[in-house]
Parts: structure tokens; sequence; C-alpha cells
């Protein structure tokens, strides 16, 4: 895969769960300049049928040089904006070429680790071993809870005054 | 006279900086609290790089404030700032700070341009690896006054105005570290916080953290594991879709040993939630086989964060003060769902 501007063709990120058409409703793949090989640094994930524009400010995967040399890591920062996201949604690669872009899709959470639970998170997955085989992805499901990682509470406890066990009066009488 | 504020761990404060966290380190009583907080003080900047802020509590002119502290070593420098106290315009208007002797604090005031004036300084100083309690009352009124004890006894005690500009309230502090060599464990060790407009000398703070489930815990996974952490960790948690869903949990019933009455009950918790489902949450208390709640909608952010200072100052059963007794079988603590 060196001509990297193909990758334009095959970034579509597609749900794997029950809400297919929900998915596919934000998730897509865009580069962001008119030659990925060119573009070192970036391609974009923007949305269908939303403002590009306001995604852009949140929705950024980033290669660490150009495409062919896509090592490591990308960061897909959330497409609800919600915060939780950003922290938690890494995109691994370990191949050193475009070529081997299957073996590296991975979305890794660091916040849950059991991706099994991972609502919220996403799992990027190749479907082939060349980069035109990338068609297969699973992604994103919304958090529909609460959740509480951590309670606690205290009693402010006050020392009640020390009470005599015993007490003896006297009365001195002066003659 | 009532309670202000009261905690003691990382859910408690917020902590400006990245050099500090809580241990477990038996730099604490043990029998009272579960960990101590530290901020690296090594650069003595003003103010403190690394420091715990308290919430905001309700302003006031006359605040007390409880701790417990120890340190491993009384390398320290200079005017670092121990303690801040801050009027509601967030300027800290008294502080507390180490002087070139070893172990030696000093209180100042100081104004919005930082100015700072020495007013008293501590006729004892501290010691290492003691666990000292220690008491302020910094009185913010026209008047005013500090005064300041270790162990109960005075080692301070100024009085006139410790007004600066037009500030006349005081509504939270923060603290950091007295010590500075720079190694984790040698940073001044905090435990046991309570703010006051009472006095606290004779107060302490008994941690009541999850035990087991409660009366009803409906929250998934039923684990108390998951949320009693005595340090942050948010890969694992509690949670539900359901409205109204309580997660209610147990707590120690044998209090540390000595006659105690009960000022207040005070809750926290580390909440988020997601883009639908329940969207807020409240605290939940059970006693007498009743369930109250505070009646607090808490703003639950899509990250997570701190809820804290949740407090409960009479016993909503009895509309009385909380009686050591209450803490006992069948009192549950805990946080309930909320649209």
């Amino acid at each position: 895969m060196a001509d990297a501007s193909k990758l334009v063709s095959f970034g579509i990120l597609q749900s794997s769960g029950p809400s297919l058409s929900k998915v596919n409703a934000y998730a897509v793949l865009s580069k962001n300049g008119p030659s990925l090989s060119k573009s070192n640094s970036y391609a974009i994930l923007t949305k269908n049928g939303q403002s590009a524009g306001k995604l852009n400010s949140y929705a950024v995967l980033q290669a660490a040089e150009r495409l062919s040399k896509v090592v490591s890591y990308s960061i897909l920062e959330p497409l609800y904006g919600t915060a939780k996201l950003v922290s938690f949604a890494v995109l691994q690669a370990n191949a050193v070429s475009t070529s081997k872009l299957t073996s590296f899709a991975v979305l890794n959470e660091i916040f849950r680790l059991d991706l099994s639970k991972a609502q919220g998170a996403a799992v990027l997955q190749a479907s082939g071993t060349t980069t035109s085989k990338i068609a297969g992805f699973a992604v994103l499901a919304e958090i529909v809870q609460v959740e509480l990682s951590k309670l606690n509470a205290y009693a402010v406890l006050v020392g009640l005054p020390v009470t005599p066990a015993k007490q003896t009066a006297v009365s001195i009488i002066q003659s | 006279m009532t309670i202000l504020f009261a905690g003691g761990e990382d859910t408690s404060f917020a902590l400006t900086g990245t050099s500090g966290g809580a241990r477990q380190s038996s730099e604490f009583r043990t029998t009272f609290a579960r960990c101590s907080l530290w901020a690296s003080n090594v650069a003595a900047s003003d103010p403190p790089a690394n420091r715990w802020t308290s919430p905001v509590f309700t302003a006031g002119s006359d605040l007390w404030l409880h701790c417990v502290m120890t340190e491993n070593v009384l390398t320290q420098t200079a005017n670092a700032q121990v303690f801040l106290f801050y009027s509601p315009d967030n300027v800290a208007r008294v502080l507390v700070r180490t002087t070139a002797t070893s172990g030696q604090w000093k209180v100042s005031t100081q104004n919005a341009a930082g100015t700072k004036t020495d007013v008293v300084t501590a006729s004892a100083n501290h010691t290492t690896n003691h666990l000292t309690t220690v008491d302020i009352h910094v009185d913010f009124g026209a008047s005013g006054g500090v005064t300041m004890w270790y162990d109960g006894v005075q080692v301070a005690s100024y009085s006139g105005s410790l007004r600066t500009d037009a500030a006349t309230q005081l509504d939270h502090f923060a603290f950091s570290s007295a010590t500075n060599s720079g190694v984790i464990g040698d940073n001044t060790q905090w435990s046991e916080f309570i703010a006051a407009n009472e006095d606290t000398t004779s107060m302490s703070l008994w941690t009541l953290a999850p035990v087991a489930s409660g009366n009803t815990q409906s929250w998934t996974p039923n684990t108390v594991g998951n949320i009693n952490e005595v340090i942050i960790n948010d890969a694992t948690s509690v949670s539900t879709t359901t409205n109204n869903a309580l997660s209610q949990w147990t707590t120690p019933v044998t209090a540390p040993s000595g006659a105690w009455n009960v000022r207040a009950i005070v809750q926290e918790a580390r909440l988020q939630r997601g883009a639908t489902g329940p969207q807020h949450a409240d605290f939940s208390l059970r006693t007498a086989s009743t369930d109250y709640v505070a009646g607090s909608t808490l703003a639950v952010g899509t990250s997570f964060s701190n809820f804290g200072n949740a407090l409960w100052l009479t016993n909503p059963n009895t509309s009385a003060a909380w009686a050591i007794t209450d803490i006992a079988s069948g009192f549950n603590l805990g946080v309930k769902a909320i649209a």
C-alpha cells in the first residue's frame, strides 16, 4: 500500500452490533489532505450528515509519520464529544507499513480494560491482509448508565467530656 | 455552630499539580482512616504548585480546621505554604507557612496583591514520625485572631484582625507540604480533615468505607471491591441504567475506642454518566429501616469526577443529633441514580 491516498476509499467504520444504523450515522473515516502520503500525521474522522467543522475539533486520528510508517499510534477522540472517550480511545499500530494495517487496528480502552464491556469504547479490526481489504470494523456503543467508581463516607466524632467515675464532695467548715 | 466540611481521601479534595496522591503506609491513625494524602512542595512555590483544595463550603468569619499529620523528615524551606485559607474571591487570606527552623510553622496574612505579613510563630516545633493532631482557629472577624494547637496543646495565639482588602469571610482551604525533601514519603502526610465554625479540638474523623452490599444494592456488579478502593481506580465500578436504582452498602459499625458523640455523617462518591440513561445521582442513607436521600441533584458528568462533602448534620429519622449507636447493623450509605 504505497499510495496512501487510496486509504480514503476504505476508511469506513461500521458497527457490528445491533445498532448498525446508528453507528453508520457517524463513523466515517476520511483523510484530511489531498494526499495522505503528504499528510504525514493525521486523518480525520468525520461524521455523516454532521458538521465536519465541529467534528474536527475532537475526532482526529493521528499517525506518527506518513502512513507507510504508521507504526504505532493514533488517537480516536469521541464522536459525541464525551470527555471520557478522549482519554481512553487509543488506536495502536504494530506494523511498519500500511500493507500490514490489518494487524494493528485495535482500540485499547485505558480506563476499562475489559473490552467485552467496553461500552463507549471501540474495537477497530481489519479483516484482510492488505489495506484494500480493511472493510469490517466494529465501533462504538454509547454509555447508557451512571457509574460509581468509589464510594466513601465519614463520621465526624467528638469526644465526650470525661466524667469522673466517683466524685466526693468535701465541705471545709472553719470554725 | 456546625460542621462545614469533612474528608480525608482523594475523593474529598481537588489535586492541583501532578505530584500528589494518597498513601497507605500507616502514616495516619489506622483505626480512624485508611490513608494519608501528600503533595510535593519541593520548590515552595507561591501558591504551592501541588496542593489539595477543599470544596467550597458555607462562607463565614469563624473557621476551625482540624487534621492529623506526620512527617518522616523535617527538611523544610522557609515560607513554604502549608495551609491556605481562602476568601470567596479565591484569594488565600490566611496562610500557615514554614519558618527556617525545622518543624516550625507560622501564621501569615496575605492580600490580593500577594503581600504577606507574619502575625505569629508557633512556640513548639514538629518532630519526626509523630502523628500530630493539628487544630487551627482562624477568627476572621473584625477584631480577629488566630490560635493553633498541636495534640491539644496551644502553640500559637494572636489577637488582631487577619483581614486584608475588603474580605470578611472564608469559604475553602488548601494544603500542601511543610517538608520538601523531594521523596514522596518525606512529604507531610495528612488525614482526618474537619472544618467547622465550632471548636474542633476534641473531634476526630472516622472513615465509613463500604463493607458489603446493603439493604438495596441493585447496581451491577454487586461487588464492593469495585467501589471501596482507598485510591481512586476508575477501572472498576458499579453501574445502573435504571432511574431511581439504589446502591446501598453497609459500613463499619464498631467505632474507634473512646466515648463519642457524632456531629455529622459525610458522604462522597466518584461518578460518571453516559450520553443516555440516568443523568444525575443523589446520596442515599438508610437508618431505622428507612431509606433517605440527601435531596441534592448531583450534576454527574461524562467523565468520572468527585462529589464530596455531602453533610448529614442530623439523623433524618429523628431530626436530632446523630448518636454513635445509630451507626449500627442496618445502617447503609450509598447513592441513587436519578433521571
